[in-house]
């Protein structure tokens, strides 16, 4: 039986979300606050600093700068929801993993627990870790449920990253509009 | 029988006191007889002997037994191999878990800042009528200016509701995502100590159990961080805030063009 394995390596990696936040390089400074451990109050305000639609604290009479900062801030929400579906999907994966590991894990203890002369234990501690077999099962199931739900919640792109693509789109039919000539002479 | 050797014995030296000439007695049977019974008594006592022995090896080994058992219930009231390991130390997730329920400052707890809304220290009857323009026992406010006002602080007393709930789930957002850091390095620390042969006296279903907790807190860890996620994300999007920023933006953008002139002459 191995005690450490890949698959919890995997889920994790997919707390790290550092390097997903990093990848975009215009919410900079959310990661920063994001990454750094602070006390929680000071980097809780400091996101809802970042993140909020409407800051009450802060005047703005300049549209300029108003759109700027609105700028920013939707910068930064871009980029937490795209970590934040990469990451769903991250743990999609890594869920999925351990749960067939967990029923590779219960075949093989029903195997040695079975044969004589593995374990040294009684036989309430034998039939208890048989029904803790059991429970292993339900419990890849439910996170197999898991990893399902997850990527469900995270199957479509978040809305600006749906315009984007749409925009790319266009660009890429005018395109070949612009290139088509009318008349084939 | 010793006592009759003994007595033929007396009986001779008597005999031999009372009468001047001596007189030798050799009983043969006597002697055979004395003989016998003295060797059954040495088997006997070597018997006894080994008894003995038998007895004390098993005192023996009882006491044995009995400073094992009480070497072994020494050891299991033994704590210091847990002691340095992250598990044993809760604070982090108690701290963390009472200020994100706590209400009002308590005396004893130092907080610099405390999400709580002046809502809850004023009286119910204040809020409702304040929120609804008028009790039911109040009369509506008599003209205009005091009718804009009313309105103007109920909307305001509900939006304010929004924002402290804003504060509060960007906080709750920082703690999730500390504890599911925390829980994270427990599970890690958890797989990395099983797996060292020596460390721990249990048995193999003890560890396997042990293991399988450790994954349930890696799954526990999972969901706390996407639920920190959506609950920063539910910060990025409240309703009136929003609706506050579109009138900001159309405030700023009437403000910009009534100050463009039309004409630079």
């Amino acid at each position: 039986m191995s005690y450490q394995s890949t698959e919890q390596q995997a889920v994790l990696e997919a707390m790290q979300a550092g390097q997903h936040l990093a990848d975009y390089s215009f919410a900079a400074e959310l990661h920063q606050v994001y990454q750094t451990p602070a006390e929680p109050i000071v980097k809780s305000k400091t996101l809802y600093q970042y993140l909020v639609p409407y800051d009450e604290e802060v005047v703005f009479t300049d549209l300029t700068i108003w759109e700027a900062y609105q700028q920013t801030r939707q910068r930064n929400v871009i980029a937490l929801q795209e970590m934040s579906n990469r990451r769903k999907l991250q743990l999609a994966q890594g869920y999925r993993q351990l749960a067939q590991q967990k029923i590779a894990k219960a075949a093989e203890l029903r195997m040695l627990l079975t044969t004589d002369q593995r374990f040294s234990m009684t036989e309430h501690e034998r039939l208890e870790m048989l029904t803790q077999m059991q429970r292993t099962l339900q419990e890849s199931q439910q996170l197999t449920t898991q990893a399902d739900e997850l990527i469900q919640t995270s199957a479509r792109p978040s809305w600006t990253k749906a315009q984007a693509i749409k925009a790319y789109q266009h660009q890429q039919e005018r395109k070949v509009i612009a290139t088509t000539s009318l008349y084939n002479n | 029988m010793k006592c009759i050797l003994l007595i033929t014995l007396l009986l001779s030296l008597l005999s031999k006191l009372g009468h001047s000439q001596p007189v030798f007695v050799l009983d043969k049977k006597a002697i055979a007889k004395s003989g016998e019974n003295l060797a059954a008594n040495l088997s006997k006592g070597r018997q006894h002997q080994k008894v003995r022995d038998f007895t004390l090896g098993v005192h023996e080994n009882y006491d044995a037994m009995y400073a094992l058992q009480q070497q072994v219930l020494d050891n299991l009231r033994q704590a210091e191999t847990v002691q340095d390991l992250h598990w044993s130390d809760l604070s982090k997730s108690l701290y963390l878990a009472t200020e994100l329920i706590k209400s009002t400052g308590q005396p004893g707890l130092e907080i610099e800042y405390i999400i709580e809304h002046p809502f809850f220290e004023r009286s119910p009857g204040d809020n409702y009528s304040d929120l609804f323009i008028a009790g039911s026992d109040d009369v509506l406010p008599s003209n205009l200016a005091s009718w804009q006002q009313a309105q103007h602080t109920s909307q305001s007393l509900a939006s304010s509701f929004h924002q402290i709930a804003a504060e509060r789930k960007s906080y709750g957002a920082v703690a999730f995502q500390y504890l599911a850091e925390d829980l994270m390095l427990k599970a890690m620390e958890m797989n990395e100590v099983l797996k060292q042969p020596d460390l721990f006296s249990m048995t193999e279903a003890e560890r396997l159990r042990l293991q399988s907790d450790a994954e349930e807190y890696l799954q526990l860890a999972g969901r706390l961080v996407t639920r920190s996620d959506q609950l920063l994300l539910e910060v990025t999007q409240v309703k009136p805030m929003q609706e506050k920023a579109a009138k900001t933006h159309h405030r700023l953008v009437r403000s910009t063009i009534a100050q463009t002139p039309l004409f630079n002459f």
